[in-house]
């Protein structure tokens, strides 16, 4: 080593801030501060509030009907939402990734604009064309399709395609990706070898696109597990989801030790979806994307 | 004609109004090494692609084994391709990218096995059967994108640009095994490359594409020694051209004749290995010699090039082997440039 690079060296030793390690430490203090911290703080707090030892109120969360059935109905809801959204998301995913460019202009607007517009409003909109006079009832009914208006709010319904609409961004894009850094030669080169479409599909095309299959959808559902505003708004007495039990448990009912031992529930679920999220990216950028 | 020969007649690819390939004709004999040669946007891919079936054809016919092929997908063609970048599936190993076609064809597994060991044999990598392509250097994935070409014996393999990935030293290296296989295995290969010393030390015959036409077809020796255009002599190695007032000498005229000095229409192509440089000796008998002097000299290792200075603005290389036999000659030195009148050739200078 010469000595003009070895001088480089040392300065490179000397000077912290080259360290990326050290680069985030402003943020990495901001995040504690006003995210990690107030969190902890509500917890502990909410959780100390109770007479009730930490066990016993993790047995009465746990053995509360009314609790146990709010976590399966979100859970079933972000099930369906989950696959809902796979089966409308793939195929418009897929004509993006081999569509030419106005074509490809014309899909990625009608996705990213509703993705930039409010939760509220998006909803707002779906009240209109599926409420008991709305649009698509009007429609049904005028052209005799029909006889009685369709329930087709203020239940499970409701929730699920409001839910699926808000969503549907997510899982398209990520798709996308996915699918854009599939080689194309490899398809030509299943074709070359005798495989017909549907082979070439099942065994090429969807293993490749595994990773963000399973990414996007753990995405999917991890943020429908915590959803709020469509199945308030949307949804029916019984379509109550857990992060409405939280707010009902904190504003109507003041039971924050309550609400917080649902929020700990909540927030594990999540971070244990992100660890598994986090292993599935790792591994699409291993097989070198 | 043969159960393996492939016949092109006058093929025609638009994209809008442009001609990508414009009327490209040839017949390949089953056995032979058929390389297509030409810059990038000479429709040599795009020939290829229309043979394999991924492009459409817009004009002309493709036969293969007296059958016409032209409208068939790509999967009925039954043809063995080899990409450039490879095109391995990056989720299988090795012997399942090798497998591929044999599952689709629908093979008993014992025959499977069979089969994958031969053509992982024929390539050496026999031992890297388990890996991942990821996991292989770009030689060996290279040999894995073979094998899985040659695997299920199709009666005409098509390549393109395989080894523009590779470092030099390796790419000839390759090019002499694949030479070897193809060889052995007596396949049928038409092969498309922009890289003039793999083409010729490969082919049986080279095409050489320019604008999508094919400008001049033949044995390597026979289109590097006798071009047939200025283009041909130009892409494949170092060229000597001379054009202009150089050729109004009584000399060369006595040589070629009278159609050469006329009005810049044609021009006087030859090799820089055919030259020599002498100094007082006189030239022999059917020899040309032009004086000149040395403006440059370029030691390369196993040859000297000289650049010399022609009367009447012109400038020639001359490479001389680096024996023990030959005389060195400095920059500004005075010279006598000679080469056989047989190693000149008018070209149409168009």
């Amino acid at each position: 080593m010469d000595s003009m690079s070895r001088s480089a060296t040392a300065f490179r030793r000397l000077s912290l801030l080259d360290r990326p390690g050290l680069m985030i430490i402003p943020l990495l203090t901001l995040l504690v501060l006003v995210f990690l911290l107030p969190i902890v703080w509500f917890l502990a707090q909410a959780i100390s509030e109770s007479p009730l030892s930490f066990a016993e109120q993790i047995r009465s969360v746990f053995l509360s009907p009314d609790v146990i059935h709010v976590i399966w109905t979100t859970n079933y809801i972000s099930v369906v939402v989950t696959l809902v959204v796979l089966l409308i998301a793939f195929p418009i995913a897929y004509v993006m990734a081999f569509s030419r460019r106005l074509f490809f202009t014309l899909i990625i607007i009608s996705v990213i604009v509703p993705y930039f517009t409010s939760v509220v409003v998006r909803t707002y909109s779906w009240m209109v064309i599926l409420g008991r006079n709305g649009i698509l009832n009007q429609l049904l009914l005028d052209w005799g399709i029909i006889d009685t208006p369709l329930e087709l709010m203020y239940n499970r319904l409701g929730v699920i395609i409001g839910i699926v609409y808000v969503l549907l961004p997510y899982l398209v894009l990520t798709l996308y990706s996915a699918m854009k850094g599939i080689d194309h030669n490899l398809m030509r080169a299943a074709y070359s070898m005798g495989a017909s479409g549907s082979y070439t599909f099942r065994r090429v095309f969807l293993p490749l696109t595994a990773p963000g299959i399973i990414s996007g959808c753990l995405i999917v559902f991890i943020l429908s597990v915590g959803f709020f505003i469509t199945p308030a708004l949307m949804g029916g007495s019984r379509d109550v989801m857990i992060a409405m039990l939280i707010q009902r448990e904190i504003e109507l009912n003041l039971n924050w030790p309550m609400a917080a031992m649902l929020s700990i529930v909540l927030l594990t679920v999540t971070l244990i979806l992100y660890a598994i999220y986090y292993r599935y990216t790792n591994l699409e950028r291993m097989l070198g994307k | 004609m043969d159960k393996g020969d492939l016949q092109l007649e006058r093929l025609v690819k638009r994209y809008g109004n442009q001609v990508v390939v414009n009327e490209v004709s040839f017949h390949i004999q089953h056995g032979e090494f058929f390389s297509m040669l030409g810059p990038s946007g000479s429709g040599k891919t795009t020939t290829l692609m229309m043979i394999a079936g991924f492009a459409g054809v817009d004009g002309g016919r493709i036969a293969f084994g007296g059958r016409d092929i032209t409208r068939l997908t790509p999967q009925q063609r039954q043809l063995g391709m080899v990409f450039q970048n490879y095109a391995l599936f990056p989720h299988l190993s090795v012997s399942d990218n090798v497998a591929f076609p044999l599952r689709v064809r629908r093979l008993g597994q014992a025959e499977i096995d069979r089969k994958v060991a031969w053509a992982l044999e024929t390539v050496q990598l026999s031992e890297f059967a388990g890996r991942l392509p990821r996991q292989l250097s770009g030689g060996q994935q290279q040999r894995v994108a073979l094998a899985r070409a040659i695997v299920f014996q199709p009666q005409l393999i098509l390549m393109d640009e395989p080894l523009g990935a590779l470092d030099k030293n390796l790419r000839y290296h390759m090019q002499v095994e694949l030479k070897e296989i193809q060889k052995a295995l007596g396949m049928t290969v038409v092969y498309v490359t922009h890289d003039q010393e793999e083409a010729m030390n490969m082919s049986d015959r080279i095409a050489i594409m320019n604008n999508g036409r094919i400008e001049q077809i033949g044995k390597p020796h026979e289109v590097y020694q006798t071009p047939g255009s200025v283009f041909a002599a130009e892409f494949l190695g170092e060229a000597n051209l001379l054009r202009g007032s150089v050729l109004d000498d009584s000399r060369l005229v006595h040589a070629y004749g009278e159609a050469l000095a006329q009005s810049g229409a044609h021009c006087l192509f030859v090799r820089p290995e055919r030259m020599r440089l002498l100094n007082d000796v006189a030239p022999g008998e059917h020899e040309v010699a032009l004086e000149g002097h040395v403006q440059r000299v370029s030691f390369l290792g196993n040859i000297v090039r000289y650049a010399v200075a022609l009367k009447g603005d012109a400038t020639v290389t001359v490479d001389v082997q680096n024996d023990a036999a030959a005389r060195h000659h400095s920059e500004g030195d005075g010279v006598s440039v000679v080469w056989h009148i047989a190693d000149g050739r008018i070209l149409n200078d168009g």
